[in-house]
């Protein structure tokens, strides 16, 4: 795995940081171009437009190829890619039940 | 005398119908093709995919190919228009386009020992391929348009045609009806069924000096064919080299969004393109070299594409939508699947339905996975982007993409496909739910 170390687990903060950090940087430099647009936790992603539907699948694949965790279609929704914090905890929590 | 004049008759001269006489004339079985145009003549249908290459490696075309100068194409791009233009604050066109894209190099593919197709100017090709047909030794008539085929004595079928005012006819031993998408048999038959899902239309041209790179992300990309997706439901356009300076354009869109008169229909086509002010700009700057020319009664099949006595290759067939430039290339492997069936069916003076049945059972296969990958693609187009762009996927859908979909019974990648589409129609919360196309999967089985 790419992004993680095996002791991953929601507890623990630096983890989450990284994971935070790889996503907001992905959309930073993949999605937004590079333009600083001061892209926080919790910066709204699909109310301001920030992700469509084609950068939404773009995304799923990077999450894949990034943290080795597949996301199942029925986690495409707004609760888990609204910010940048929804889709950490989403990868976190998708690591944890496809490790084991 | 013999009581046959020819093995195999043929009808219809086109890349199905010339494929097939080499393989066969090759072999030594003595064949006669009806062409009722005379060649060149144009064609719609100019891009290719690299299942074609093993075809014309068997029957030494690619030296001729290379020779003759056909673009070759090295992959395929889609570009789509940001149809969401809700980026708050100042953050406009940050995203304009969304591009995928896929090198045909990228996957190995039996029987391929190139990387590239080519795109083709269909008056040429298809001249050079019916040539090639006729120095193996098939006897070919252009300019001959065949009336129809008397199966009264079943082990004789006689192909009736015309010349001048007199009606003639010549008796073989089995016909193959390459007539295309003019399905002469599948007409004197009864056998078409018109497929009520793509009910698509094109109207297309052909434009000098087109600037290709206008929408290319690098120089690599000057000779892929552009798939522009528009922002109005299952409509695209095609952009395909067919030489240096000549560009191929057309708009496929829904019969139902489609202009009734000639001048409403030359209106549409421009307002279709634009839609993408790029692709726009580029065309009108352009110089128009043909008139525009329409396509219709896009997609049908068959009941049976074979018989006793008679079998149907290439859009005489079957014919689903262009939009993975699947058909030359069923054509010419219809026509070697076919070939090889029917060889060995003279062999053994058998030419009842069930000596056709690895043909039938082949088509079948390739013709049902390809319908299912491009409904697919109407009713979920953001997923082939995500396929495309997942590396679990790509190389499966690559493969599709290459035309390899005859040797699996159903592809894994198409089912999970479907399995997700199937998720997202049932998921209104699902962010891809707004983006599901008007095609819906209870039709999908509609004409298989």
């Amino acid at each position: 795995m790419a992004g993680l170390d095996d002791n991953t687990n929601e507890g623990d903060p630096v983890q989450h940081d990284r994971i935070l950090e790889i996503l907001r940087s992905y959309i930073a430099s993949e999605v937004l171009d590079g333009k600083d647009i001061g892209l926080e936790p919790s910066t709204p992603l699909l109310e301001w437009g920030v992700i469509n539907s084609l950068e939404i699948a773009r995304l799923v694949a990077f999450i894949s190829q990034q943290f080795g965790v597949s996301v199942p279609a029925e986690k495409v929704v707004a609760t888990y890619f609204k910010d940048l914090q929804a889709l950490t905890a989403l990868v976190i929590e998708l690591d944890g039940r496809q490790a084991s | 005398m013999s009581k046959y004049d020819f093995d195999v008759g043929i009808i219809g001269g086109g890349p199905a119908g010339a494929a097939c006489a080499a393989y066969l004339a090759r072999a030594g079985l003595s064949c006669v093709v009806f062409e009722r145009e005379l060649f060149p003549r144009a064609h719609v249908g100019e891009s290719l995919v690299p299942a074609a290459t093993r075809v014309f490696n068997e029957l030494g075309l690619l030296d001729k190919l290379d020779e003759a100068g056909f673009p070759r194409k090295f992959g395929a791009a889609w570009t789509s228009a940001d149809k969401a233009p809700v980026y708050a604050m100042d953050w406009d066109g940050l995203a304009a386009d969304c591009h995928v894209d896929i090198r045909f190099g990228e996957r190995e593919q039996p029987g391929v020992d190139r990387n590239y197709t080519f795109h083709v100017d269909r008056g040429k090709f298809d001249l050079l391929l019916l040539q090639h047909a006729h120095s193996l030794g098939a006897e070919v008539y252009e300019g001959t348009r065949v009336r129809g085929v008397d199966f009264s004595e079943p082990e004789a079928p006689q192909i009736r045609f015309a010349i001048g005012r007199k009606e003639i006819s010549t008796r073989t031993r089995m016909v193959v009806d390459a007539s295309g998408r003019q399905t002469m048999l599948g007409n004197q038959l009864r056998l078409k069924v018109n497929d009520p899902m793509f009910d698509q239309y094109a109207l297309h041209t052909w434009f000098g000096d087109y600037d290709r790179m206008r929408m290319a992300r690098d120089e690599s990309q000057r000779e892929f064919i552009f798939i522009h997706f528009l922002p109005v439901s299952n409509t695209w356009v095609w952009q395909i080299p067919i030489t240096d300076s000549i560009t191929s354009i057309g708009v496929v869109t829904q019969r139902a969004k489609f202009a009734k008169s000639r001048q409403e229909r030359e209106q549409f086509f421009w307002k279709c393109l634009e839609s993408r002010p790029e692709l726009y700009e580029g065309c009108r700057a352009a110089e128009q070299l043909r008139p525009l020319k329409e396509e219709g009664d896009y997609s049908y099949a068959m009941k049976e594409f074979c018989g006793d006595g008679f079998a149907m290759i290439g859009d005489a067939a079957r014919f689903v939508d262009p939009i993975f430039s699947s058909g030359v290339s069923i054509a010419l492997n219809g026509a070697r699947m076919l070939s090889h069936d029917l060889l060995a069916a003279a062999e053994r003076g058998d030419f009842r339905k069930a000596s056709f049945s690895s043909y039938e059972t082949q088509l079948r296969r390739g013709t049902r996975n390809w319908y299912e990958f491009i409904s697919l693609y109407y009713r979920l187009n953001v997923l082939f982007t995500a396929f495309v762009n997942d590396r679990r996927y790509r190389l499966d859908v690559l493969k599709l993409l290459q035309g390899d979909v005859y040797d699996e019974e159903s592809p894994a990648c198409l089912r999970e496909m479907r399995r997700i589409v199937t998720e997202v129609e049932k998921d209104e919360q699902h962010l891809w739910h707004p983006y599901l196309g008007s095609l819906t999967s209870d039709g999908l089985k509609a004409a298989q």
